[in-house]
């Protein structure tokens, strides 16, 4: 019989993966081997995170072997497209991952109160709210009343940036009153 | 509205331009400014209510009116300290975070943990000290401590120790009495409360901790102290005899607290938190403070607390050295 | 001192003005601040912590408590409005009481879990008033042992959340329980899984893992949705309201959730979240209805409300009578304690009865005054709603990782949290469950701790677990739960499988 090669890859590569990660991390557990033998008898450091990996290899493999089996013997129930599944713009997720990890990239070296800034524009804009001033209204006064609350009432210690933006965080702090 | 919001961006955008600008400007004229001008972040290396945040909230609360400036605290907890003081050293070194620099962070050092080291630190303020003590559930049978030791030697490993970890300066200790014949079992409890509980609730027979933490429970009549592991007993508990008395050579693993900054911060911004820290320290609130949990110590300049604080690492690391297997959990 | 006197001097304390006020402007933040994703009540309390510095400690406390029961409650109204759980403990709250909001019934969802959530507070608050010193020594008589016990039945509560995969709900547990491995080991100070990077030291920390799973992972999945027909809270509450009769209903469930809460409350460590996951899958089996729960059913709501909010004041009596606080929240309060230079303790009640008291009674008062705090915040944030998605998803973002970042003031777990964000979204896509992770998350580091503490403590006996008797009681408790869980699946698999 003729399993369809998506499908086959769909169910076995992720608990493949997954086994996979987990037989590399068993070697990889400390970056010195030599600190988890523990000559208290078993119970080193090494031996929680040991039986935990070994629980995600059993399990990955069960999860395996039931859609192997599921491809081998199909229940004839499972169909493959839901017609109510939402639509997914695999585009716009990409851009939108992006855009969330560059933010936290960006939190250290230019300073909290710009990465939000910059991210929160980008994000109305991915989003499909373009009004300019609308935009730069809420991207604006938003940025500021976090700020605000955070770093001036809350006094969170916000990353202020490296090098000129620090001086330019100071400043911006200074004119909203939080320092 | 629509109007009203309109004329709000616009203003704030030109003065957001303008702020920038002047940030921009300002970045390089630093050096100029009066220090401090801008709140001085502490960052406290453990979590809210240890002692380390404690000590942080109460130095930067009293050193507030002296500096002019808040001293907001914030929690870099992780790591035994050391996520905290990676935190510092990753900020800009021009004297705007202080950071908790105790002892527990320093042996974790000396036991391979981060890459950090006692040069990579000015060290501002010694604000506490302290010797570690034993310290027994009240109903133990084990009336002094001639008497726990004597059980120990004839039962090796039955008296169960509360303690913080393996390979800390509690687990140096239990195996310093272990050579000289008192075999205990180090029950590591990683988390404070739970190392409290353990001996009150008769789950250990004993607990080794700085007195400042289970004061409470010393006052409560739910402990009492058995030994000072110090060269002079200890100035709270004058009938509880120090380890020296008992002829043993384990004074040098002392519970200090200081305030640090990274090494490469400006002598003069040195100079000013050092001099408001150690007015904080002689005023009256703070020496009622470190009374209450007795942690009172000479104060110390910048110098000679950097000289304690890299002798405390050289001793820690010359007891790995005489106890090889310490690491391993072997008592 | 007798206890009449003892609660009348409590009341009046309670209802002094300045505590009174603070408590009910505590009860406002901490409502706000659970209902906002990311921000959770243990940020709420370590932000608000030095304000507590100028306020008598008196006053200190009761601002504290305000800030404690209703934040607790407030992530629920993120959790069924728009299904982002505002604190950890809220995550059951969305399995059961979002789907009731897509039907259009969140002015039900939410009129039952207040009233869950008031019940529960209030009850565990009794039992602090007036249970506290005994229940303290009980409490005292556990174990590491008896701990690691219960944290096994709360792994176990896992099978009630699988729906119809085991393998793949036990899979996402241990990868939960593997990535909770991450950092210095708690015993013997050895870094694991660092590959060397010293940010990985300090570990991964499950508030961080939560948020970004369900907070920010739900926002990058709504942004990657063409169509916006679901789009966060777009729908008319269309009607259906909470009779008396509804809330009668679910007493039952209320009352099961609430002892569950009460107990979990003591235990040190495992706090609301773990209780209130205990209590839906405890739920889910001892409500005769367990096959429909996921779909909105009134009990799968109600549990775990009440007994998120039975641990607030269960929790407080080990830091009240014992000085040992169990949780963030209640180590929070005993900093703002020790600030002021009081010891909680036994000797509290004896030298300073007057705030002690105060403390149990604004604790009582707290929870009942929690009811309107509640029902405002809920109805000032569903108009919330009405904002744009795409700027409600930026600043759910923003508050997520100013909330990750709050937890340890580490920017490395903004990192963390924006991952598990992208890897929340992925799950999603693939259907792959990502609560059993969260939950392993929150019980590795303590199921690791006490089974090897244990272990220091028994010489290194594994046998211990079974026969010291409250813990061989509790896993007992936990393998009856497995089977019980496992065995329709494991009939239908029988009926199933070819002869």
């Amino acid at each position: 019989m003729a399993v369809p090669a998506r499908r086959a890859a769909a169910g076995l590569l992720p608990p493949l993966l997954i086994l996979a990660a987990a037989l590399w991390l068993r070697g990889h557990v400390a970056v010195d081997p030599a600190s988890l033998r523990a000559s208290r008898g078993l119970f080193g450091p090494g031996f929680w995170p040991m039986l935990m990996l070994a629980g995600v290899a059993f399990c990955a493999a069960g999860w395996l072997a039931m859609n192997v089996v599921a491809l081998l013997w199909p229940s004839g129930r499972a169909t493959d497209a839901d017609p109510q599944a939402p639509r997914y713009d695999t585009l716009r997720a990409i851009v939108g991952v992006g855009l969330a990890l560059a933010y936290g990239a960006a939190i250290p070296v230019i300073g909290f109160g710009f990465a939000t800034l910059l991210f929160v524009v980008g994000w109305m804009l991915l989003g499909g709210y373009r009004r300019p001033l609308g935009v730069a209204a809420v991207a604006l006064l938003g940025v500021a009343g976090v700020l605000w609350f955070f770093a001036g009432i809350a006094l969170m210690p916000l990353d202020l940036g490296k090098g000129a933006f620090e001086g330019a965080t100071v400043a911006v702090y200074r004119l909203l009153r939080i320092y | 509205m629509a109007v009203s919001s309109r004329l709000v961006s616009v203003v704030s955008a030109k003065a957001l331009v303008g702020a920038v600008c002047a940030g921009l400007a300002a970045g390089s004229a630093m050096a100029q400014e009066k220090f401090p001008s801008r709140p001085i972040q502490v960052i406290a290396t453990f979590g809210a209510g240890g002692g380390a945040d404690l000590m942080a909230r109460q130095m930067s609360r009293l050193a507030e009116p002296i500096l002019g400036v808040a001293l907001p605290v914030s929690n870099v907890a992780g790591a035994s300290g050391t996520a905290g003081l990676t935190r510092l050293l990753t900020n800009s070194p021009d004297g705007y975070t202080v950071a908790t620099l105790i002892a527990l962070s320093v042996s974790a050092w000396a036991s391979n943990i981060s890459t950090q080291k006692p040069d990579d630190f000015t060290i501002v303020a010694m604000t506490q000290d302290s010797p570690s003590m034993l310290f027994v559930p009240t109903n133990s049978p084990h009336k002094d401590i001639k008497a726990f030791l004597e059980h120990a030697k004839a039962n090796p490993g039955k008296l169960k120790v509360a303690t913080s970890g393996y390979g800390t300066q509690d687990d140096i200790t239990l195996i310093y009495l272990e050579k000289l014949g008192y075999k205990t079992t180090n029950v590591p409890f990683a988390r404070p409360a739970e190392r409290y509980a353990a001996p009150i609730g008769g789950h250990v027979d004993a607990i080794y901790e700085e007195p400042g933490d289970v004061a409470q429970f010393v006052k409560a009549g739910q402990m009492r102290a058995l030994v000072t592991f110090n060269d002079e007993r200890h100035f709270a508990f004058r009938d509880v005899p120090s380890s020296k008395e008992l002829g043993m050579q384990i004074s040098d693993l002392p519970n200090f607290r200081t305030l640090a900054v990274p090494a490469a911060t400006p002598a003069d911004r040195v100079k000013v938190l050092a001099a408001a820290f150690d007015k904080v320290l002689d005023s009256p609130e703070w020496k009622k403070y470190c009374e209450d949990t007795y942690t009172c110590t000479q104060k110390l300049t910048p110098e000679q607390a950097k000289a304690r604080v890299k002798a405390f690492y050289e001793t820690v690391q010359s007891y790995q050295k005489r106890f090889p297997d310490m690491k391993k959990g072997t008592n | 001192m007798d206890l009449v006197s003892l609660l009348t001097q409590g009341i009046a304390g309670t209802f002094a003005p300045y505590n009174f006020a603070v408590m009910v402007i505590g009860l406002i933040v901490g409502v706000v601040a659970g209902a906002l994703p990311g921000i959770s009540f243990v940020n709420a309390m370590a932000m608000a912590l030095p304000f507590t510095y100028l306020m008598p400690p008196v006053a200190a406390m009761t601002f504290l408590g305000g800030i404690y029961v209703g934040g607790v409650f407030g992530g629920s109204i993120s959790a069924i409005l728009i299904n982002i759980p505002g604190t950890p403990a809220s995550l059951p709250s969305c399995w059961d009481g979002y789907p009731m909001s897509r039907r259009g019934e969140s002015g039900r969802a939410l009129a039952i879990a207040i009233t869950a959530s008031a019940v529960g507070g209030l009850m565990s608050a009794l039992l602090l008033t007036f249970g506290a010193p005994p229940f303290a020594r009980i409490a005292l008589t556990f174990d590491q042992p008896e701990f690691f016990a219960a944290t096994i039945l709360g792994i176990v509560s896992v099978v009630a959340i699988a729906k119809e995969d085991a393998w793949r709900s036990f899979l996402s547990l241990f990868m939960g329980l593997a990535v909770a491995t991450v950092g210095i080991d708690p015993l013997y100070g050895v870094a694991r899984f660092s590959f060397g990077v010293p940010a990985l030291e300090s570990g991964v920390n499950f508030v961080v893992v939560m948020i970004g799973l369900f907070a920010i992972g739900e926002v990058l999945d709504l942004i990657c949705q063409r169509q916006d027909q679901s789009a966060l809270g777009r729908r008319r509450d269309g009607g259906r309201r909470a009779g008396l009769a509804d809330l009668w209903s679910v007493k039952g469930s209320i009352a099961r959730g609430t002892g569950i809460g009460c107990m979990i409350g003591v235990i040190p460590g495992a706090g609301a979240t773990v209780g209130a996951v205990i209590a839906y899958g405890v739920e889910k089996q001892a409500s005769g209805q367990g096959d429909r729960f996921g779909t909105g059913v009134d009990a799968g709501l109600a549990a775990p409300e009440s007994a998120k909010n039975a641990t607030t004041g269960a929790a407080m009596i080990p830091l009240l009578t014992l000085g040992i606080p169990g949780s963030a929240a209640t180590a929070i309060m005993l900093a703002a304690l020790l600030i002021h230079g009081i010891n909680p303790g036994p000797l509290l009640f004896a030298t300073d009865p007057r705030l002690v008291y105060t403390v149990f009674v604004s604790m009582i008062v707290a929870n009942l005054l929690m009811i309107v705090a509640g029902v405002a915040v809920a109805r000032g944030f569903a108009q919330l709603m009405r904002i744009p998605p795409a700027v409600l998803g930026a600043f759910i973002v923003v508050l997520s990782v100013i909330g990750a970042f709050g937890v340890r003031n580490n920017i490395f777990d903004i990192h963390v949290c924006l991952a598990f964000g992208v890897a929340g979204l992925v799950m999603k896509r693939f259907d792959f469950p990502s609560a059993p992770l969260v939950l392993g998350v929150i019980l590795g580091p303590l199921a690791e701790r006490y089974f090897l503490t244990s272990l220091a403590n028994h010489d290194d006996r594994v046998s211990v677990f079974v026969t010291r008797p409250i813990s061989a009681t509790i896993l007992a408790m936990a393998l009856a739960f497995l089977a019980w869980a496992m065995w329709p699946r494991m009939t239908r698999l029988w009926r199933r499988a070819p002869a």
